[in-house]
């Protein structure tokens, strides 16, 4: 007999599946009976989801389903909708890239997908420079994925400010969402990492569970302790940004947290493993507050039904030993807390008002940074991190404090419009609904307005052969200013200076050799920046692409898809707009 | 006849009597545990489901690969599994479609891990990238679909038409 | 000789691949002694891989047979009229069957060994039972290598999918094992075991491998039923470690109850603590080591917490006849269980507290007139001798260390010599310190005195009224300083570094600064000859009085200006003069008081003649000027002299009696006292051993008033450190509760005297009527600004 594919023993295929793309595996479905059980197999199915997407979003349940019976779930219609999703996602990009218009609607409909459409960007972030735009793939599939994650942020703010439940480490993983240098795309990611940390103390305190709360809390403390996952090393600076970060504490190798984050560590290994620890609000330096279940006190002896002994309090930033409740009324007590004032400080702080006291912590090293600078280049993204500091005071701020809303209005518009253009649609869906009833209601809208129309207009095509006066320089070529001496790339131009008179009187326009009345342009400058220069200001460089300044190369993808060897410039992703360019 | 010291004798299912060295051997799992079990090899090997041509080829493949690291336990079950095969292996796997499936269907029962997954690599690849239609060219696999069926299938696979 | 002829069966048949292997896999199980050859073995496996490939076999496992006419399920069920036949389709790895037969085999075989170890009991049971575990497990090592195809496919697919149940056959092996035949003999072979384990604890020889044997067959029958491939400890847990602690529970139950009754309390905790030990060696000999915690708690359990009490009324014993060693061992025993040592220490606390009072009543025995040294002394030994049994016996251990430090202090501040109050002890040690440092001391080596000096500290640690101890060595140093009595500047330099390290710097500010005004005058007093020698002139020269000054800081020393008028003879006024014009002259706007009563001097007795050297008396200044009267007239009225002097009586009379009984001088009329009436004549006829004579003798009432006068001023100082405290308080604080103060109060001055809370609030209310504070509602105190 010779041998022939469907003699192959039901295992076999299933080994050579394995090394199919799922979809050549649907292809030889259709070619015989004898392939369709092998080819719709649950197994291989699940294989596929697996190993073809990372990233899930929360909603699938994809722990829960690994851990079922194979047959509960139909893998296959699974993978086919992560597979469209993908696609979908791919497709979405590339329209982004291919037109200037309708942007913002493109991007709206990729963060819709959630944390699905994460592996599709990552691909593209990932494509290697013999792509034909590989700097504007890279660029927008950077700001789609950060966006995202901002997204998950935003949302995980905005459950807690309708008053659902929402855990401490996911309330305060939040603010890593807008770090990429946290590594953490997810709450669940972050979630797992104490998880993790809670079960490797379960291995090495076999009989915690047992224990009862004040052994429980000690125990906890000295694990933590041990392991340096709390607290600042000595010759770390207090006022750090990094150390307002969950996900960087977990992550770092050396650990170094503010109180309140090192409270929040504890306090989630803490529920983890049976104890009721939360922060608790004591000033200028976050406490926890650990209460033993009902019926009991923190010894472990039993109470009158229905009642609880009296709590204890622990510092993991310092300690790990308790720290006396008459330690803590004497510092009161010297500070001069009222007796209901001490109550409070001395009660449990709500997520909500844990995630506004990160936010003020995080202006507060942001301001120390300005006061400050040069101490060390700090790897935090300062903007990045004042952006969720304001973030979640808006969302969790007290409406009954407008002023508080309006700066933190003012600085949300400004960085919108400057750094994350693409978060527009989370500002009218989360931000706008709070300012109804507000002075500056109609005023947000507007401005909203006029960026959505921006974006939806197709761009004024500017040919070069129609203008009257000769433009010298085109979009894309790299200059050095004459006068301030930056790099920058050309993005745009006018035959004239278009800016409004009162620019042009500020800046002296017309103190220049060739006044207003020659070329301007639009340029991207290597501090991030958009300017508008004349034309007699404009030297002109022929550089090495090895010679750009790396920040100019990484916002290049705004504009451009790649660089040009031969003509050592940028070509230009903005044809729409300069066809002949 | 005996093999003696590190020689063993396998004898195919045409009854070929064919020399192999013991580390040779030992990439098959099957025969590694023989070994372990019963002790040295004092016997003639029988295969009795392997002819002579691809016993040969089998063994040719275990000399080269001889040195390769143990295979590794089966942790790759949600990896994504590459379909790159090395120079060797592809020169190797370069033969007529029935051998291909004897050595496979070899590889499968003296369970050598390596070389099964040449093997279906191999496979893979002949089957990436083409229509049903042309699955069944290469395989000659005859369509027993009733048209109706045929129809619902391929309605149940558009989505992995369009790239 | 081959068991079997191979004959590979016909692959698609499963009644005839099952016969064949069951046969194939009889031989392993039952005569793999006999070796199989390697046809057998390849015959085996391919059978199985043929069986598993086969394409025809394919079908459920309820009707295998029904199937094998058909090609696949999809073709059948093609022809019923529902088009939706193409959805219900599921693949179909084979063996199922294979596993399920060979499972059937293994209970078949394992119920054949049950009823063959029904005839075995004890060790012979134990041997039947290993041996058949070794038989088993080999066999098991084999078949699961037999079966390879089928644990890569079947099994595996089916641990992925989730099925539960399905174990590799290797783990089948074991799994059977452990139902079909460890279920119904592990109760029999626990006898076994525990027998054999007793005969060992009452000293017969066994063969321990069994009992390792047994404990590995059963750790490998535990496994984890979510994940096959890791195993726990579960049945070894709960078939083998259970019934042991019992049994070892019952055992020492027993034992220890038996061997109390008939003998002493000290052998007992021989005993115990031998057992103890050989329990541990027992688990590293032959048990797992899982059990060690558990065994060890239930050997204290019985050994040591049923017998504590026992233990404890002993200890007493021991304690009274200092039989250190067994002392030792209690400790061992009773520190090992949950609070053991609690009630020990208690009662350790007192009997030192005891020892140390009675030493204390000894020194008291015979008065007050004793040697400070004797009661320091008794104080120390006790200390001594308790310390050195806690760092023998008690393991230097951190709560008997406090028990004796609480011990101590108890007895060194209230006793039956301080029973008039806890100031009493400070003085004495004060004053014995003072004994040391003075010229004339009896430790005559340094480094027997640097050791005495530490353990004047040690004492010293204990003394709750510190600062009575400050009063009493500063008036000391101060007397050793002027008197320039010390033994020596390194020695005392030593003291007040210990007493700096103890209290800190605040508590010998004054002692260090009365250290450098002596430095100070040195060098003053060589600047001054040098002045001396550029402004004298000849007559100044043959008039001049050797002198020497001491410049004294007012507020560092404890001294007083002179309680009496004093008129300096005139050789001394002029000396005093010109030294106060050098200082002034150097120190412009300082004021010096002249301490009279502390200055002494040196005057040659030119008058007697039965020498050839003169006498030379050695004098205070006050006896200075009543003898130089003496130059002018031979004899002088009382009157006279207070005239010429203006000493007070107090001071005058006793100094006069002085001379008196010396016999410097002679009164008039004879044998009366010093008072006004009386006249006094300068003997011509003095006579004495030595050339140098001391009159400078301190009067005996000086002493007495001075300590009284101490105590007082320990008091007023008290009054101004509770009150300092209190407004340092109110001034950082503003605002505070009544008590709180109170409490805040005693924690600040607690390292220097135990406040009493009636003096807290005593001075809290001065300092009210002064306007520093006041009461507001509530029970709350203000700071006044």
């Amino acid at each position: 007999m010779v041998p022939s594919l469907d003699c192959f023993p039901e295992e076999l295929l299933r080994s050579i599946l394995c090394y199919c793309p799922p979809c050549s595996t649907a292809a030889l479905e259709q070619t015989a009976r004898r392939f369709r059980g092998v080819t719709t197999e649950p197994l291989l199915w699940r294989f596929y989801c697996l190993s073809h997407f990372k990233h899930w979003a929360q909603e699938h349940e994809l722990p829960e389903k690994l851990a079922g019976p194979i047959s509960a779930v139909d893998w296959k219609s699974l993978y086919i909708s992560r597979h469209l999703t993908y696609r979908a996602t791919c497709h979405l990009l590339d329209n982004i890239l291919a037109n200037q218009t309708g942007r913002i609607d493109k991007i709206r409909r990729v963060i819709g997908f959630g944390y699905d459409a994460k592996d599709a960007l990552l691909h593209n972030l990932e494509v290697d420079c013999e792509a034909e735009d590989y700097l504007a793939r890279r660029y927008y599939a950077e700001a789609l994925l950060t966006c995202l994650h901002r997204s998950l942020a935003v949302r995980e703010w905005a459950r807690l400010r309708n008053g659902e439940e929402v855990s401490l480490d996911r309330a305060l993983g939040a603010f890593d969402l807008f770090i990429p240098r946290s590594n953490f795309g997810s709450l669940e990611e972050i979630s797992n990492e104490l998880d993790s940390i809670a079960s490797l103390m379960s291995l090495n305190y076999p009989g915690i569970q047992q224990l009862a709360s004040r052994d429980k809390a000690r125990a906890i403390a000295k694990f933590l302790r041990a392991n340096n996952l709390t607290g600042i090393d000595a010759e770390k600076e207090y006022h750090c940004l990094e150390h307002n970060f969950l996900g960087i504490a977990l992550n770092d190798p050396q650990h170094n947290s503010l109180p309140l984050i090192s409270a929040t560590i504890y306090c989630s290994i803490a529920r983890r493993v049976g104890l009721d620890a939360r922060p608790c609000g004591f000033p200028f330096h976050v406490h926890v507050i650990v209460m033993p279940p009902i019926g009991h006190d923190v010894d472990g002896n039993a109470v009158e039904v229905g009642t609880q002994g009296s709590p204890i309090y622990m510092d993991p930033f310092r300690s790990e030993r308790e720290t006396p409740v008459t330690d803590l009324e004497y510092q009161l007590n010297f500070l001069g807390a009222t007796a209901v004032e001490q109550a409070n400080f001395l009660g449990e702080s709500r997520p909500s008002e844990i995630v506004l006291r990160c936010s003020k912590n995080i202006m507060n090293s942001v301001q120390h940074m300005a006061q400050f600078p040069n101490r060390r280049l700090e790897p935090v993204d300062v903007v990045g991190a004042k952006y969720a500091a304001i973030w979640s005071s808006m969302l969790l701020s007290d409406l009954a404090r407008p002023t508080e809303i309006r700066h933190n209005l003012l600085w949300l518009m400004e960085l919108l419009a400057t750094e994350f253009p693409s978060d527009i649609h989370l500002v009218e869906q989360y931000v706008t609904p709070l300012l109804r009833g507000m002075p500056e209601y109609e005023h947000i809208l507007e401005s909203l307005h006029v960026m959505r129309a921006v974006d939806e207009i197709p761009k004024q095509v500017k040919r070069r052969f129609s203008q009257r006066t000769k433009i010298k320089y085109q979009v894309g070529q790299v200059f050095r200013h004459r006068r301030y001496d930056y790099q920058a790339i050309i993005t745009g131009w006018d035959t004239e200076c278009g800016a409004g008179e009162q620019w042009m009187r500020r800046m002296g326009i017309d103190r220049l050799q060739g006044g207003r009345h020659q070329s301007f342009y639009h340029v991207l400058v290597e501090d991030k920046s958009v300017r508008y220069v004349a034309e007699e200001n404009i030297e002109l460089m022929n550089p090495e692409f090895s010679d750009l300044p790396p920040t100019l190369v990484a916002v290049a993808g705004k504009h451009f898809k790649k660089w040009d060897e031969e003509t050592r410039t940028f070509v230009s992703n903005i044809k729409d707009e300069y066809p002949e360019d | 006849m005996a093999a003696s010291g590190n020689l063993l004798t396998f004898v195919s299912a045409d009854n070929v009597h064919i020399e192999v060295e013991r580390d040779v051997a030992e990439r098959s799992l099957l025969i590694k545990n023989m070994l372990e079990d019963l002790g040295e090899a004092t016997e003639d090997i029988p295969i009795p489901n392997v002819n002579e041509p691809v016993l040969r080829k089998v063994i040719e493949w275990c000399r080269h690969h001889k040195n390769d690291p143990p295979a590794s336990t089966e942790d790759e079950d949600s990896r994504r599994k590459t379909t790159d095969i090395d120079e060797w292996d592809q020169k190797f796997t370069q033969v007529d479609q029935e051998m291909l499936f004897e050595i496979i269907l070899a590889a499968n029962y003296l369970d050598i891990k390596g070389l099964l997954d040449v093997g279906c690599k191999t496979v893979a690849n002949m089957i990436k990238g083409k229509s049903p239609e042309e699955i069944r060219k290469t395989f000659n696999i005859q369509n027993d679909f009733t048209p109706e069926e045929e129809d619902q299938i391929r309605r149940e696979n558009e989505w992995a038409e369009d790239r | 000789m081959p068991a079997i002829i191979p004959q590979t069966p016909h692959k698609d048949d499963l009644d005839e691949t099952w016969t064949f292997l069951e046969k194939g896999i009889d031989s392993v199980m039952l005569k793999l002694e006999e070796g199989v050859d390697m046809k057998t073995y390849m015959a085996l496996y391919t059978a199985v891989h043929n069986f598993c490939t086969s394409q025809k076999a394919i079908g459920s496992s309820q009707n295998i047979k029904a199937h094998h006419g058909g090609r696949l399920p999809f073709l059948q069920r093609h022809n019923t009229p529902r088009t939706s036949s193409l959805t219900t389709f599921a693949a179909h790895l084979l063996g199922e069957e294979l596993y399920k037969l060979l499972g059937e085999y293994l209970s078949r075989h394992l119920d054949a060994v049950y009823r063959e170890s029904e005839g075995h009991a004890e060790e012979a049971l134990l041997g039947f039972y290993i041996r058949e575990w070794l038989r088993y497990t080999t066999a098991a090592k084999y078949i699961n290598h037999l079966f390879r195809y089928l644990n890569r496919h079947w099994v595996k697919r089916e641990i992925d999918e989730g099925k539960k149940n399905v174990y590799d056959v290797y783990t089948l092996h074991l799994v059977k094992w452990k139902d079909d035949f460890f279920m119904k003999v592990h109760e029999k072979v626990m006898e076994a075991v525990l027998n054999l384990v007793e005969k060992q604890r009452n000293g017969e020889t066994i063969e321990q491998s069994q009992i390792k044997s047994i404990v590995d067959s059963f750790v490998s029958l535990g496994l984890d039923e979510s994940d096959s491939s890791k195993s726990t400890l579960e049945v070894y847990r709960y078939y083998f470690e259970k019934p042991f602690i019992v049994a070892t529970r019952v055992y020492y139950e027993n034992e220890s109850r038996q061997f109390v009754a008939e003998n002493s309390v000290v052998e007992y905790m021989k005993k115990a603590e031998a057992r103890l030990d050989e329990e541990k060696a027992r688990v590293g000999l032959y048990l797992h080591q899982d059990i060690a915690k558990h065994l060890t708690d239930t050997c204290l359990d019985v050994l040591v917490t049923a017998h504590s009490e026992l233990l404890r009324d002993e200890f007493q014993v021991l304690l009274d006849n200092e039989r250190q060693e067994d002392l030792a061992r209690m400790y061992r025993l009773l520190s090992r269980i949950r609070d053991g040592l609690d009630p020990l220490r208690t009662k350790f606390e007192a009997h030192v507290r005891k020892a140390g009072l009675a030493a204390v009543e000894k020194v008291a025995a015979d008065g007050d007139a004793f040697e400070p040294k004797l009661y320091v002394d008794a104080l120390l030994q006790v200390h001594t001798r308790y310390q050195s049994l806690v760092s023998e016996a008690f393991n230097g251990e951190s709560e008997f260390v406090r028990s004796l430090d609480n011990a101590c202090r108890e007895f060194v501040n209230r006793n039956k010599i301080c029973k008039s109050g806890s100031t009493k002890t400070p003085e004495l040690l004060a004053r014995y310190t003072d004994s040391l440092l003075k010229k004339g001391s009896k430790a005559a080596e340094e480094s027997e005195l640097e050791e005495m000096l530490v353990q004047i500290m040690t004492v010293f640690k204990y003394i709750e009224d510190k600062d009575v101890f400050q009063k009493f060595y500063s008036k000391m140093l101060a007397k050793r300083l002027v008197h320039v009595s010390s033994v020596s500047d390194d020695a005392e330099t030593s003291m007040i570094s210990k007493l700096k390290e103890a209290c800190g710097f605040e508590y010998t500010n004054k002692l260090q600064r009365m250290f450098q005004d002596i430095q100070i005058s040195k060098d003053l007093n060589a600047s001054y000859r040098d002045w001396q020698e550029k402004i004298l002139d000849d007559d100044d020269r043959r008039k001049l009085v050797d002198s020497h000054f001491q410049i004294l800081g007012t507020g560092f020393w404890p001294l007083n200006a002179p309680s009496t008028d004093f008129l300096a003879p005139p050789e001394i006024v002029k000396t005093a003069e010109r030294f106060q014009s050098f200082y002034f002259d150097k120190h412009n706007g300082r004021k010096l008081t002249w301490l009279w009563q502390l200055c002494k001097g040196e005057i040659k007795a030119n008058y007697i003649k039965n020498t050839k050297v003169p006498y030379t008396f050695q004098v205070s200044t006050f006896q200075m000027g009543i003898l130089l009267l003496f130059n002018e007239h031979d004899t002088l009225s009382y009157e006279d002299i207070q005239k010429a002097t203006s000493l007070a009586p107090e001071i005058l009379d006793p100094n006069l009696s002085i001379f008196l009984k010396a016999k410097v001088l002679t009164i008039s009329p004879e044998g009366s006292k010093p008072e006004p009436g009386a006249s006094f004549s300068l003997n011509y006829n003095f006579r004495n051993k030595k050339i140098k004579v001391n009159l400078n003798i301190q009067i005996k009432s000086e002493q007495k008033v001075e300590s009284d006068d101490t105590h007082k001023t320990i008091e007023e100082d008290r009054k101004l450190l509770l009150q300092s405290a209190i407004v340092r308080i109110m001034k950082s604080r503003k605002k505070m509760k009544h008590v709180q103060l109170v409490q805040e109060v005693i924690q600040q001055v607690k390292s220097r005297f135990p406040p009493k809370v009636p003096d807290i609030k005593k001075n809290i209310e001065a300092l009210m009527e002064k306007d520093y504070i006041e009461r507001l509602d509530g029970d709350e105190i203000a700071y006044i600004a």
